[in-house]
């Protein structure tokens, strides 16, 4: 895939997998056969646990390590075998790697300095990218005389300082405490706009991805699991590692029991309920169904109706903006609902209390793995 | 403050320091470094300052007499006529091992960066025997491993008879006894102490800033040149001090290696202690000497404290 409804393609990675070989151990397949695209100027995330693999593909991108097998192509170009320097390619890296015995402005103009850039050019670059993270009067500190939010800035400013055609950012924010990654974070997806370059951001967390990514890669044990944008994702989880691994899901067994067009009837002990029918998945076919916490509520009616479901509270927990209810509805199946206390007078349902479990429409999705 | 009120801090016994206890304190717990420094270092130098402002005796030792002769013995000559003349000799000597000991610290520089980088970089359980392969020579005594040499590059050694026997030359290459040897042996002795620390510095090396300066577009030499060198400066510098300190006063390759034509102020020294008896000049060499390395040491100090002073501005 060369061209796309975006135009250029940034990255291009085709059928690539890489086998790591250790002396007296078994080799660990660390990628299997990852083809996935990403487009010019977009925020592109690969999101998954530690040892999925993602950092694997940054690396292969960068260059420090060699695929075993398959192709990567920067906007179009074989860079099989390019050494690291040789790539447009930056690296923010996840302990920020600052060169310890330079100035903020010479780690900022090392990538320029190594390109043999003039001084005149690379002086107006250090402090263009200085005001561009908020760092001018910070020329002239060293590396250890700035905290980590300020170091993190730093690699920031030193891997765009060279204008690179793609940023890799392996897990950057990771080091850094709630408040100031949760501002960063807006702060990159603003820089990522402001500089039009296209950003490959590494994370095992879900927020992170879901708050700046165009869209993401999810992936699991060497394997991309779904590429989409932060909705789709969401919303429309292909399997239940992506549905559990993103956000909180209820994973309900069932077992579809009518289909009526694009509505199938799913049965699980409790409680039956609609979903959009998938291709592939037929009456008397066991499935997997995924229903978000925040798409269900309760109430004390009483009435039976569709997608409602009776059951008593097991376990409460505060969360602040939210509460969630732990209710089981039958000895195998407990949902999960979380309520917002954002109105007054909300009804706060007791431990033991016997409450009925509402779907919202939609809600309801069967996985396809 | 309101919670200082409310919870007075508890009240600690307070313990009494005497005049003779506060004295106890600042110099009892110094002892041990102080006797250490003062009758390890100190004496011995001051014996050797007395030694070098006394009369020599012909006979070896010292007459309890003043006397600058010695200094003067360094840098003039007593001629026939009684007159007192210009002696560069001496200086020469100095210049000499100077110059030998700073070519010397060159190359085991230029030998020793390479083996230590290669060592740090291997897997930890490799490093540490690579260690200790490093030091395998000092389990046999200097001299004889001096004496090796002189078999190993004498006419009849194990390298000109190689040469001859293969056809390569017709005649041996005169080897020992020249400065290519004294180097050789200086390089061979010292070489472990610029391993080392250079060893220590590179090993500590955050290999990420590595992959940093590549993927900043740095070759590896230039990698090498901006983030390796200045980083294992300290261990480089080390290492300098650590060579070319004892080498500018080694005598026992200068000695074997560079026979008798090749003095070194190590050798002048040890002349002076041995066949020469003239113990007062032995003395002020060895102070003159000292005071020498000092001076380097020093000017190295204050240049490098004024380095950070100015970072640190």
């Amino acid at each position: 895939m060369m061209e796309n409804g975006n135009g250029v393609c940034a990255v291009d990675i085709q059928a690539v997998e890489k086998v790591y070989h250790s002396k007296g151990r078994q080799p660990v397949q660390a990628l299997k056969k990852v083809s996935l695209s990403i487009r010019d100027n977009e925020f592109f995330t690969l999101l998954g646990p530690s040892g999925c693999g993602k950092t694997t593909l940054l690396r292969l991108i960068a260059g420090f390590e060699q695929p075993t097998a398959g192709e990567i192509l920067l906007f179009g170009n074989r860079i099989e075998g390019l050494t690291p320097y040789s790539r447009s390619v930056n690296t923010v890296f996840q302990h920020y790697s600052l060169f310890p015995h330079m100035t903020v402005a010479d780690n900022i103009g090392f990538g320029l300095k190594m390109l043999k850039i003039d001084q005149a050019t690379r002086d107006k670059t250090v402090s263009e990218m200085l005001s561009l993270v908020h760092m001018e009067d910070f020329a002239n500190r060293m590396p250890h005389q700035l905290s980590g939010g300020q170091q993190q800035r730093i690699a920031l400013a030193r891997a765009l300082a060279p204008h690179p055609k793609v940023l890799l950012l392996d897990e950057p924010l990771s080091a850094l405490d709630l408040k100031l990654r949760q501002a960063m974070r807006l702060e990159l997806k603003q820089l990522q706009e402001k500089t039009g370059i296209t950003f490959v951001f590494v994370t095992h967390d879900q927020e992170e991805a879901l708050a700046m990514s165009d869209r993401i890669a999810v992936m699991s044990n060497g394997e991309v699991q779904q590429i989409g944008t932060a909705g789709d994702i969401y919303d429309r989880p292909s399997n239940s590692f992506v549905a559990d691994f993103i956000g909180e899901t209820n994973l309900i067994d069932a077992e579809i029991t009518s289909q009526a067009g694009a509505i199938s009837n799913c049965d699980f002990p409790g409680g039956t309920l609609q979903a959009e029918t998938i291709t592939g998945r037929s009456v008397s076919d066991k499935v997997t169904l995924t229903l978000r916490p925040e798409k269900l509520r309760l109430s004390t009616a009483e009435e039976p109706e569709q997608g409602r479901m009776m059951g008593h509270v097991v376990e409460r927990v505060f969360l602040g903006t939210d509460t969630t209810y732990l209710v089981q509805i039958s000895p195998e199946v407990t949902l999960q609902v979380r309520e917002q206390n954002a109105l007054p007078g909300a009804t706060r349902f007791d431990v033991g209390a016997k409450v009925s479990v509402a779907a919202a429409d939609g809600a309801t999705r069967i996985l396809e793995g | 403050m309101t919670i200082d009120a409310k919870f007075p801090a508890p009240k600690l016994p307070q313990i009494r320091r005497s005049a003779d206890s506060d004295f106890f304190n600042r110099w009892a717990r110094l002892f041990p470094s102080l006797f250490i420094i003062g009758f390890f270092m100190l004496a011995p130098i001051l014996v050797v300052g007395t030694y070098s402002f006394l009369e020599a005796d012909p006979y070896g030792g010292v007459r309890p007499n003043y006397s600058s002769a010695a200094y003067a013995q360094l840098v003039f000559e007593e001629n026939l006529d009684g007159s007192w003349g210009f002696n560069p000799s001496y200086v020469k000597i100095l210049w000499r091992s100077i110059l030998i000991a700073g070519i010397s610290t060159a190359l085991c520089l230029i030998v020793g960066f390479p083996v230590a980088y290669y060592m740090a970089r291997q897997p930890v359980d490799k490093r540490n025997f690579l260690v200790l392969l490093i030091t395998i020579p000092f389990w046999t005594n200097l001299l004889i491993r001096t004496y090796c040499w002189i078999l190993i590059l004498r006419d009849t050694g194990l390298v000109n008879n190689s040469l001859i026997s293969a056809g390569i030359l017709d005649a041996p290459f005169k080897m020992l006894y020249t400065n290519g040897a004294i180097l050789l042996g200086l390089v061979y002795t010292f070489v472990p102490f610029m391993i080392l620390p250079i060893y220590a510095s590179v090993e500590r090396l955050d290999l990420r800033l590595l992959e940093a300066g590549h993927d900043l577009y740095a070759t590896r030499w230039q990698v090498m040149r901006e983030i390796i060198l200045p980083l294992a400066k300290p261990g480089i510098i080390a290492g300098s001090i650590l060579v070319f300190i004892p080498c500018i006063g080694a005598f026992i390759a200068p000695d074997l290696l560079g026979g008798s034509k090749k003095l070194m102020i190590g050798s002048l020294i040890q002349l002076q202690f041995s066949s020469s008896r003239n113990w007062p000049f032995g003395a002020a060499v060895t102070l003159v000497l000292l005071a020498f390395v000092l001076i380097v040491l020093m000017i190295y100090a204050m240049k490098s404290s004024g380095k950070k002073d100015l970072e640190a501005a």
